[in-house]
């Protein structure tokens, strides 16, 4: 048994009260003799390090938790990693972004990241994407087996999210399709504090159904920016909400652009003087600007490693995973907690259609004439409006979007929609949005040629 | 916890992907199907109208005019963009007023200071609240927390003149040697 392996062998070779159900040592495992046990675990592991070898596991993000992350789950035996990420290295990165030297500055994060990851740990395949998750297809998504999140805003992972859940599929009868499920595992660090979840769409709460989770941004009445500042934040935001428009007419901000940057530290600190507040520094204006926070390598090391543990056991099934959501507090102590959260079963994003059968001629008009008289919808709807995939197909209100929709009335829904699918119903009496799960049948077949 | 990846099925599953071709999903955000129901329950008063610039499929980016029958701005014409957010309504919508106004709330690049664009957002708020705080801001200015502190300190100390102000700048003419299209 190679010594390098010792340590993951440990985790992958026992059996036990402590795995979880599905966990395959196989039946000889189960039998009384140690060296037994030992030598099946053995070639069992090597089973389950070559499965890890060859599994397709996406990280997203080669930052501060994106390092940490392809450390750990190379060094835990993932053996084919993609790495994406859209930004250059920056010295302000090289305190904890150990994969950086001075030398990458200005390099992309995801192709250095790669390079480093290669060059030290053996056996391992790391490939670098520079560009932004928007600007890939979903059918790149559609590959991996599991995505692990390093991201650093609330945007990115809600498109994260859309995009795994609406691999979802369920049948007639609302069940859902397991091998249709895309794992995430979502790590978050600010300061002393961070988080790791787990997510599986379709059974723990997705991110959309605990969005409620993340407070507010904290923002200023712009009266006060203008008239009544009192603080060195006031003073920056001043500059970057109001002042830049003016004096900088047409030019769009880029908080990336140092010179941008400096032009806006130089103002606030000017307006500052004028209202007598000290304070203002390059690093605040940077910090409120681009709504950061100074990084701790400590934290992002404590939340990557929970979050590649919860991938091994996701992709092995060695020990009972986390359910579903650790905070980790280094304020004062060492400080965790963790919460199972429940999924919201109205939620947008993941939650399964109320499934309908139509058949394959029934118009648009038709059809929302048929959800009115549905039972299951009783007392729900009164006026609703549909739409299918970004495409509102008829809308009640305002007049002139009702004038623009009204054609599609006389549409087939299945002309409408081109294939199966789940239509988004909104309706003055409900609280949220409907889903309807609109299944076709007596499709016509294309004709041979 | 359950089992996604079996060693077994791992094969199974490869296979099975690179067959089924399958066509890709556009998509929609939970912020763009709330602000598609905020529109629908939409309770516009007859001096007020929604027009889509981007068309009916983006209901990300619309265009809100308001004609005020009463007040200082009696039969003006003020036309607002609001840009949304894929995070709606968890983040504000940004509203900017794209005429340029002689008002103690608006300055003359188009921001609009009311609290529930800013500090006062809540997601409970809807587009709807918005549009009535603007109408608001033009049936009563509130000199007490300018963005345009001239027009503020007129509007409290000679109202009369900020009447007149008003009046001049609706018609196309200048205030303190800014000038101000014509929009009554």
């Amino acid at each position: 048994m190679e010594a390098r392996w010792r340590d993951i062998d440990f985790l992958l070779q026992r059996p036990g009260k402590l795995v979880s159900d599905g966990f395959e040592p196989g039946p000889e495992v189960c039998s009384a003799a140690q060296c037994v046990c030992l030598v099946i675990g053995s070639s069992l592991s090597l089973q389950l390090r070559e499965f890890l070898r060859d599994f397709k596991i996406l990280v997203i993000g080669a930052g501060g938790l994106g390092c940490e992350m392809l450390k750990d789950l190379a060094l835990s035996g993932f053996g084919n990693i993609d790495v994406i990420d859209m930004d250059t290295i920056d010295v302000s990165n090289l305190n904890r972004q150990f994969l950086f030297r001075m030398h990458d500055v200005g390099k992309p994060k995801a192709q250095v990241a790669a390079e480093k990851i290669m060059q030290r740990i053996k056996g391992v395949t790391v490939t670098p994407h520079y560009g932004r998750i928007e600007d890939k297809d979903i059918e790149f998504y559609r590959e991996f087996q599991l995505i692990v999140l390093g991201l650093d805003s609330l945007e990115a992972r809600s498109y994260i999210n859309s995009i795994a859940c609406s691999f979802l599929e369920y049948n007639e009868d609302g069940e859902l399709d397991m091998s249709t499920i895309k794992p995430m595992v979502d790590g978050g660090t600010e300061g002393f504090k961070g988080h790791a979840r787990v997510i599986l769409p379709g059974f723990t709460p997705c991110f959309h159904c605990t969005l409620w989770l993340f407070p507010p941004q904290v923002t200023y009445p712009l009266c006060t920016l203008a008239e009544t500042p009192r603080s060195p934040a006031h003073c920056i935001e001043y500059v970057h909400l109001i002042q830049w428009g003016q004096d900088r007419e047409g030019e769009s901000f880029n908080p990336d652009n140092p010179e941008h940057m400096t032009w806006m530290y130089e103002q606030a600190l000017k307006r500052a003087e004028q209202f007598n507040i000290s304070g203002v520094t390059y690093s605040l204006t940077q910090g409120v600007v681009k709504n950061i926070i100074p990084a701790i390598a400590s934290t992002n090391a404590i939340v990557s490693a929970i979050c590649s543990l919860e991938a091994l056991k996701l992709a092995t099934m060695c020990s009972k995973g986390l359910d579903n959501y650790m905070m980790y507090s280094g304020t004062q102590g060492v400080y965790t907690h963790t919460v199972s959260y429940e999924k919201d079963s109205s939620c947008m994003v993941c939650s399964p259609g109320v499934p309908v059968e139509v058949d394959s001629s029934i118009t648009l008009q038709e059809f929302i004439d048929m959800l009115l008289l549905d039972a299951r919808f009783k007392d729900k709807l009164s006026k609703p409006s549909v739409s299918f995939q970004g495409t509102n197909l008829y809308m009640q209100a305002p007049p002139v979007l009702e004038e623009m929709t009204r054609p599609n009335l006389q549409s087939s829904l299945l002309s409408l929609m081109g294939s199966k699918g789940v239509l988004n119903v909104n309706d003055r009496k409900l609280a949220g949005v409907l889903r309807v799960q609109v299944a076709f049948r007596n499709v016509p077949t294309p004709m041979a040629v | 916890m359950i089992n996604l990846f079996s060693v077994k099925k791992k094969q199974q599953e490869a296979a099975q992907n690179n067959a089924n071709g399958r066509a890709p999903i556009k998509k929609q955000s939970p912020g763009e199907l709330r602000v598609q129901k905020d529109i629908t329950e939409l309770n516009l008063a007859k001096t007020t109208s929604i027009t889509f610039p981007m068309g009916k499929d983006n209901l990300l980016n619309f265009e809100i005019t308001i004609c005020p029958d009463e007040g200082y701005y009696q039969d003006g014409t003020f036309v607002f963009s609001f840009q949304i957010s894929p995070l709606y309504p968890h983040e504000a919508p940004k509203v900017k007023c794209k005429t340029k106004v002689y008002h103690p709330n608006i300055d003359l690049e188009g921001n609009v200071c009311l609290n529930i664009l800013r500090e006062d957002w809540k997601p409970v708020l809807s587009i709807n609240s918005i549009v009535y705080g603007l109408q608001y801001l033009f049936l009563d200015p509130n000199p007490d927390d300018p963005l345009n502190h001239e027009a503020a300190e007129v509007l409290r100390d000679h109202p009369r003149q900020f009447q007149a102000n008003v009046k001049r700048s609706m018609a196309g003419g200048y205030i303190n040697g800014q000038h101000f299209t014509r929009c009554i």
